[in-house]
């Protein structure tokens, strides 16, 4: 149960940051679009 | 040195994401200046909303609140979740479907009038600028603190900044500019959550669930059930479809991209609050005295991190605020432009696309002059949630739902929330024992049943 908590928030924190790697590569298609 | 090198990074990442804003291209017309040509994709419409709501309230203040009262705020969190779910589910659908729609002021006038129209496009300016003031309040607070500069030119410093290319480039340029400083925080700060947990958590899982489950009782035995309802009532509805993010409903590329942007915005909320509240968590075992809750992560980073994390953590801090800010710049003089000065002057493109420059500056100046009355960020927000929700959300939501909206009702309900809610916010704060954005936002929906029915009478004498 303890442990459990523990991988929550780690799965967490994982998760915000594949979130911030998806925008970053959706910004930079998006900018290449904008360009074209 | 370390004072050297945190003003050496954030200085570089300002005129970086100068570099980006411009990068995105002045505006060419308001179109584009308000809406982004309405081509926005579920990425960017995701990263910029959850840009905008992740303020220094949702980061700073949820890392303090974490070190306080645990995963108590995660509980109250939940319901801004939900509110951005429902927002997904069953209102930026609709908002997206009206066709020549720039501002929720448009799509109140178009379900109902254009005095409503105006009504609404006062009260989304004045509502922008006092969230702007907050937000230049904030990011006065961080630059003062890193430069030691004087808190008004700090304060000036972040608000020419964001002015700067939120004038030229429009929705656009903030869109871009908000994504750009959402990878930022959402990969900093969950990775040195993540350093912090791998290397500095004393006791391992067991200590920190210890902490987490003391924080959490401490937090509900301190807090009385009447102030958790408050608290929960001003985050299920106290920015609901704030301009900012109506605008980002408005610009999305399709209604599905729309709805889907907040069903995510929504879920990353939950994670996030998870992420800032673990992090308050763990500075328990490592922060022996408690530094005040506002200093919390500051004073983590400081002693787990070199000072090159702690450089990066104020970049971050930064980016949380102008991300913020710069929306609100933009939806605010958007709403000027469209809902204010359309309604009396018929105005070419260009000359829409003027107003809405020129009033994203004298907004800009507003908020700079407001920062010096924001008492507290916290109670600057709720300030700006308590008037909100009364003032716009009947009227709005019902007028997308019911087939013929009377005018009457959307007038009386507008006009009703917002006195009701300043009278008790700032008149008689101790006049009613419950929380005022409840007072303000049944009175609302009184005057909105009121109107309804007398318009219903007139139009049935008019048959008769």
């Amino acid at each position: 149960m303890k442990v459990l908590l523990l991988v929550l928030v780690v799965i967490a924190a994982l998760f915000a940051i594949a979130s911030g790697v998806w925008v970053a590569i959706a910004l930079v298609r998006y900018k290449a679009e904008d360009q074209t | 040195m370390d004072t050297v090198l945190s003003v050496a990074v954030v200085v570089a990442y300002m005129v970086l994401l100068t570099f980006v804003a411009m990068r995105a291209r002045a505006a060419r017309e308001f179109a584009e200046f308000s809406l982004a040509g309405r081509a926005l994709p579920l990425a960017l419409v995701f990263g910029s909303l959850a840009a905008t709501y992740v303020g220094p309230g949702f980061s700073i203040g949820f890392v303090g609140k974490g070190f306080k009262s645990g995963f108590l705020f995660l509980v109250i969190g939940l319901a801004y979740a939900v509110q951005n779910i429902l927002v997904g589910l069953l209102l930026a659908p609709r908002l997206r479907a009206l066709k020549n729609c720039h501002t929720l002021g448009d799509a109140i006038g178009q379900k109902y009038d254009r005095k409503c129209q105006i009504v609404a496009g006062i009260i989304s300016v004045g509502l922008c600028a006092g969230f702007a003031a907050v937000m230049a309040k904030a990011g006065g607070d961080v630059l003062h603190d890193i430069f030691a500069l004087p808190h008004w030119s700090s304060v000036i410093i972040i608000v020419a900044i964001t002015a700067l290319y939120t004038t030229f480039g429009g929705l656009r340029a903030s869109v871009i500019t908000d994504a750009f400083q959402f990878s930022a925080f959402a990969i900093l700060l969950p990775a040195a959550l993540l350093l912090v947990l791998g290397s500095h958590l004393q006791g391992g899982a067991a200590a920190f669930a210890q902490q987490a489950s003391d924080a959490t009782i401490e937090g509900f035995s301190s807090t009385p059930p009447i102030e958790i309802i408050g608290l929960l009532a001003a985050f299920l509805l106290g920015e609901t479809l704030i301009p900012p993010y109506a605008n980002r409903a408005l610009a999305s590329r399709t209604t599905r991209v729309s709805r889907n942007g907040f069903i995510l915005a929504g879920l990353f909320s939950t994670v996030w609050f998870m992420v800032m509240i673990a992090l308050g968590i763990a500075a328990r075992s490592i922060i022996r005295e408690d530094p005040g809750e506002d200093y919390v992560l500051l004073n983590l980073v400081q002693s787990t991190m070199p000072a090159e994390c702690y450089a990066l953590l104020l970049v971050v801090l930064v980016s949380v605020v102008m991300s913020s800010l710069d929306s609100l710049l933009n939806a605010g003089a958007v709403a000027f432009t469209q809902d204010i000065v359309k309604p009396f002057v018929k105005l070419p493109n260009s000359a829409a696309l003027n107003i809405g420059r020129a009033s994203t500056i004298v907004i800009a100046i507003i908020a700079a002059a407001g920062a010096v009355a924001v008492p507290s960020i916290i109670s600057g927000l709720l300030i700006c949630y308590t008037i909100w929700a009364p003032a716009i959300l009947p009227t709005l939501i019902i007028g997308l739902w019911i087939k013929r909206p009377r005018p009457l009702a959307g007038i009386l309900s507008m006009g009703v929330g917002t006195v009701v809610a300043i009278t008790l916010k700032f008149i008689f704060p101790n006049l009613i024992e419950i929380p005022a954005i409840i007072a303000a936002l049944a009175s609302a929906l009184l005057a909105y049943g009121l109107g309804h029915w007398i318009e219903n009478i007139k139009s049935g004498e008019h048959k008769g």
